[in-house]
């Protein structure tokens, strides 16, 4: 064909362009091999267009288009013909010789001739080719009496309809089992007729206006009218895509129209996320722009938008409603970055569109994009702020009940991530409202979770509760006692982990109260006042602990959490309130569960000997109500089943005879009752220290009948037993002279010496170190030590 | 009737979306920017008539779209490509971080006899922005990059304020040159799509 060029046979250069365009008419290839094809006729076809330009300026000055115009006419076939006309056509027009606007006219008519779909497409998308550049655009050489920008915008307008139609058409031809090939090669074809739109965005005559008054409404009526799920969906990213913002900012409401009106099997979700994406990042160019949304409504009119594709659309997944509001609420996020109000919008919206469908289809797919959409939210740094979302609770409760609660978790999740305080008993009420599944049972929540899942759960909201609080005492009062409110109805199984925390909340309280001056600092009933709330008394606080710890008790599920609970607000009640009465009602609970509760005797040990240390420390009893607690204590150590237990507790027992002098510390007026005197009764303690004696011989002897001498316990119990009679005597209590001391120590020395014991290695440490101890304290002690021999 | 014949020189321009692609050579060819974003579809060209050193040759420029999603039909037109270039936002990392797809993907598709001499020249484009305080991609990187691929020609552009545009393309249309000139000595024109084709004697002669 080159050869043929050179020698200015243009005929001949023609007859066997059209032979070798001849091969385009080809119906066996897919789109991409046709593309490969069609990319060597284009390349050919390039040669063809340079010489005819050659020849046109050589020969026949003035009539040679208009003749080659004629002369290709007859090729026989109508494919070639068609090609060869564009060329023609094109160089036509580039040589001034006709106008502009006829030929593309003539053209983009003629093209009507080839109707199979993938011919049709390539042809016209050649049409497109050789005319770029050559249209009568604003500003162009070939503008004025070759035609305008109205002109150039039907050309490309007409073209991109007609392909669509024939890509359209493509879907029904063929055999229905041909279908997903079919699908495939449409898809493959989107871009050329997608190109049209770019030919027409680039167009420098295109303005808002036209585009507003021809363009968009021209587009989106084929789009709407063509009835294809592809062709829908790819079109709509073309125009989103192809043309410019401020296209879109001005014809928002025609734009967001077309979408209910789109087909059922179009993603309308992914469309109006792209187009969200856009108009996002337009908004992040500049200040004017967020000023022109909002002059607009914008957000509202996507928002409606998106709740009437779900109305009309009863047919569309749970997971792609859901979709759609989460690129609103992204969008809301990017652009409007404060303002929590709108992403609530969106969650009613939701709502509103997932409440009327009920259960999903693709529940899995939704629920994942629920709690996606929930999650948003939560990734602000003021993850607190999310309380104030209205909506997010209902939203929620649209969840399944195990990811329901698998949301709650992940919301204390991240609240305990950050630094975050809940300081507003409004404020805690929906807190408790956000996280419901955790508080109280909801029925199916609990499937699968076994006890150490439950553990976990629940340590997290108590973590969460040490987070409710306030600086101004009457308000961190009024926060535990809304919280107490909520979990209190939690059911047995919650108590234990939730009621702790608020306890002993409450109790750090009564020690602010007590340091702030009975709790009318003047800083704090200043602020209190303005807020009209009152700080507490610290009475009223131990009143609202003890009201807790009873109800845990009453619960039943963990006594011994409730003793230790009694035991705390006995302590704080005694030590920072100085309130006696209380203290002592704490107590009587604490015996009173004792006796009730506690499961068995390894407890009743270990309970004993908290309440024997509480008791101790505490020195707010005058001496006959402390007694009457000392008597019970003592009672109680006798009582134990097994004889090491009664010789351990009544050791421990000795202790309350003997009260350390209390750290000297500042006075405070606490407005309670002065500390007592520390009692001093050697009397009582050498009772109790010859009980443990004979109670261990006891035990000794006990085993010795059991035939079981290998046991090393009652030795250990004499070595214990050394240990408190050298507390004492180094103490310098009378009773205790130094050939007391003496004697036993031998008597320890003969039970160490059996080969039991210097079998027990532990054992036989403790008495080196009792020893070393001893040997410590007679290197530094007085001449009372002198006596002693080691 | 040498006059006549023309040297057509077709150039590629790669790169991910909005990195500037089509401001690049809108600035190139019509001296024209706009600041507004519109996603190419598919893929085209302009052409243009440069002279390099005492030869017109015209510089086929295809453009073409970065989002996937507008590449439907696949890159048949990347065949007989003269000249490669990538491009980059050298205010997005991953911009940069994907020159090396691109370079692979054109590689592949285009087949080039020499693949280790086949032209590239990389653009980093958008050098204007915010006078270059929000760039991340600094101008060493890019020229290791570049040397690593065996010495690609580095420029650094702006389409916006026409920075370097002219120079990088005339650097484009040299090598596109050589790689052409060097090609034509052994490659024959093959139109093996089938078998009826124009008979081989008179359709490949030039
Ligand atoms: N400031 C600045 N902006 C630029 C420059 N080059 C392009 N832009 C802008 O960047 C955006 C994208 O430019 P395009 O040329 O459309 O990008 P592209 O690579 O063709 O994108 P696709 O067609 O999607 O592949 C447009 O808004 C341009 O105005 C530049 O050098 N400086
Ligand atoms: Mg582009």
């Amino acid at each position: 064909m080159k050869r043929a060029l050179d020698d200015d046979n243009l005929r001949e250069a023609l007859r066997y362009s059209a032979a070798m365009l001849g091969e385009l008419r080809t119906s066996l290839l897919t789109p991409q091999k046709y593309f490969e094809l069609y990319m060597q006729a284009f390349d050919e076809l390039r040669h063809l267009e340079a010489c005819a330009a050659y020849f046109a300026e050589e020969h026949n000055k003035g009539r040679s288009y208009a003749d080659l115009y004629e002369l290709v006419q007859h090729a026989g076939n109508v494919l070639p013909r068609l090609y060869l006309l564009c060329t023609v056509g094109s160089c036509f027009i580039r040589a001034k010789e006709a106008h502009a606007k006829d030929i593309l006219r003539d053209l983009v008519e003629m093209c009507k001739g080839v109707q199979h779909p993938t011919r049709g497409l390539f042809l016209r998308s050649y049409l497109c080719q050789v005319s770029r550049g050559l249209l009568p655009d604003t500003g162009s050489e070939y503008e004025g009496e070759g035609g305008r920008i109205s002109d150039a915008l039907e050309f490309l307008l007409l073209n991109f309809t007609e392909m669509n139609k024939l890509w359209v058409r493509m879907q029904h031809q063929g055999s229905p089992k041909d279908r997903e090939r079919r699908e495939k090669e449409r898809q493959q074809l989107a871009d050329l007729v997608g190109k049209n739109l770019t030919y027409m965005s680039q167009l420098e005559g295109l303005d808002v206006r036209l585009y507003q008054d021809v363009v968009q409404p021209r587009m989106m009526e084929q789009v709407v009218s063509c009835r294809d799920d592809i062709a829908q969906q790819y079109l709509m990213q073309c125009v989103i895509q192809g043309f410019p913002d401020e296209c879109h900012l001005r014809t928002l409401p025609a734009l967001l129209a077309a979408l209910p009106e789109l087909q059922a099997g179009v993603r309308v979700h992914l469309v109006l996320a792209s187009l969200l994406d856009r108009l996002a990042r337009y908004a992040a160019t500049d200040a004017s722009v967020v000023a022109a949304l909002d002059s607009c409504d914008a957000f509202g009119q996507l928002l409606g938008a998106a709740g009437k594709v779900a109305a009309q659309h009863a047919e569309m997944a749970g997971g792609d409603v859901a979709a759609m509001f989460i690129a609103l609420a992204q969008f809301a996020a990017a652009v409007y970055p404060g303002q929590l109000g709108l992403v609530d919008r969106v969650l009613v919206a939701c709502h509103e569109a997932l409440g009327e469908r009920g259960g999903t289809a693709d529940r899995t797919r939704a629920e994942k994009q629920l709690i996606a959409l929930l999650a948003l939210p939560l990734a602000r740094p003021d993850a607190v702020a999310v309380l104030g979302l209205s909506a997010y609770p209902r939203v929620m409760a649209l969840l399944a009940p195990t990811s329901r609660k698998e949301m709650a978790a992940k919301i204390v999740a991240t609240l305990l991530e950050g630094d975050t305080e809940v300081g507003e008993p409004a404020q805690v009420e929906k807190l408790f409202d956000f996280i419901a599944p955790l508080i109280a049972d909801i029925p199916g929540a609990d499937a699968g979770q076994d006890e150490e899942d439950f553990e976990e759960e629940q340590g997290a909201v108590a973590r969460l509760i040490h987070r409710l609080r306030s600086p101004l005492p009457g308000r961190h009062f009024a926060v535990l006692k809304a919280a107490r409110a909520r979990l209190g109805g939690g059911g047995a199984r919650r108590l234990r982990f939730v009621l702790p925390p608020i306890a002993f909340q409450a109790l750090g309280l009564v020690r602010q109260l007590a340091e702030g001056g009975a709790g009318r600092g003047p800083s704090s009933s200043a602020a209190a006042v303005e807020d009209g709330e009152d700080a507490p008394t610290a009475e009223a606080v131990l009143q609202f602990v003890h009201g807790v710890a009873v109800q845990l008790a009453e619960a039943g599920d963990k006594p011994e959490v409730a003793l230790q609970l009694f035991l705390a607000g006995a302590q704080s009640a005694s030590e920072v309130a100085r309130l006696e009465l209380i203290a002592y009602e704490f107590f009587e609970q604490a015996f009173l569960l004792y006796e009730e509760a506690i499961p068995d005797s390894a407890a009743e040990r270990t309970a004993l000997a908290s309440i024997v240390g509480a008791l101790q420390r505490c020195t707010v009893f005058p001496p006959e109500p402390r007694a009457a607690l000392v008597h019970k204590a003592t009672g109680y150590s006798a009582k134990l089943l097994r004889k090491p237990d009664q010789c351990r507790a009544v050791l421990a027992c000795s202790r309350l005879f003997w009260q350390a002098t209390p750290e000297p510390s500042p006075p405070q007026d606490v407005g309670g009752a002065a500390p007592q005197p520390p009692v001093r009764d050697g009397e009582r303690v050498l009772v109790c220290l010859k009980r443990a004696l004979k109670t261990a011989h006891a035990a000794q002897q006990q085993l010795a009948a059991a035939l079981r001498g290998a046991n090393t316990a009652p030795a250990s119990l004499f070595v214990e037993i050394l240990n408190h009679y050298l507390f004492y005597f180094d103490q310098g209590m009378p009773g205790i002279t130094p050939s007391v001391l003496q004697n036993l120590l031998e008597l320890v020395a003969n039970e160490m010496a059996t080969e039991p014991c210097q079998a027990d290695a532990a054992l036989v440490a403790f008495h080196a170190n009792t020893l070393k101890h001893l040997a410590a304290l007679k290197a530094k002690g007085g001449p009372r030590y002198d006596a002693i021999q080691l | 009737m040498a006059s006549r014949k023309r040297t057509l020189l077709k150039v590629i321009i790669l790169g991910d979306s909005g990195v500037g692609k089509t401001s690049l050579m809108n600035q190139y060819v019509n001296k024209k920017f706009s600041s507004q974003y519109k996603a190419t579809i598919g893929a085209d060209f302009l052409t243009k008539e440069v002279q390099v050193d005492d030869r017109l040759v015209t510089m086929q420029i295809w453009d073409t779209a970065g989002q996937e999603r507008f590449q439907s039909l696949g890159v048949a037109f990347y065949r007989g490509a003269d000249c490669c270039v990538l491009v980059y936002d050298v205010n997005v990392q991953k911009t940069f971080e994907n020159l090396d797809n691109w370079r692979d993907e054109f590689l592949i598709q285009a087949s080039p006899n020499d693949p280790d001499t086949f032209p590239f020249v990389v653009l980093g484009n958008k050098v204007d922005v915010d006078e270059g305080r929000s760039r991340v991609v600094t101008e060493k990187k890019a020229k290791q990059w570049c040397t690593a691929k065996g010495g690609i020609p580095y420029f650094e552009t702006s389409a916006k304020d026409d920075v370097n545009v002219d120079s990088a393309f005339q650097c484009i249309a040299r090598n596109a040159l050589k790689n052409e000139t060097e090609e034509e000595q052994y490659i024959p024109d093959t139109v093996d799509m089938n078998a009826q084709a124009v008979p081989k004697g008179r359709s490949s002669c030039c």
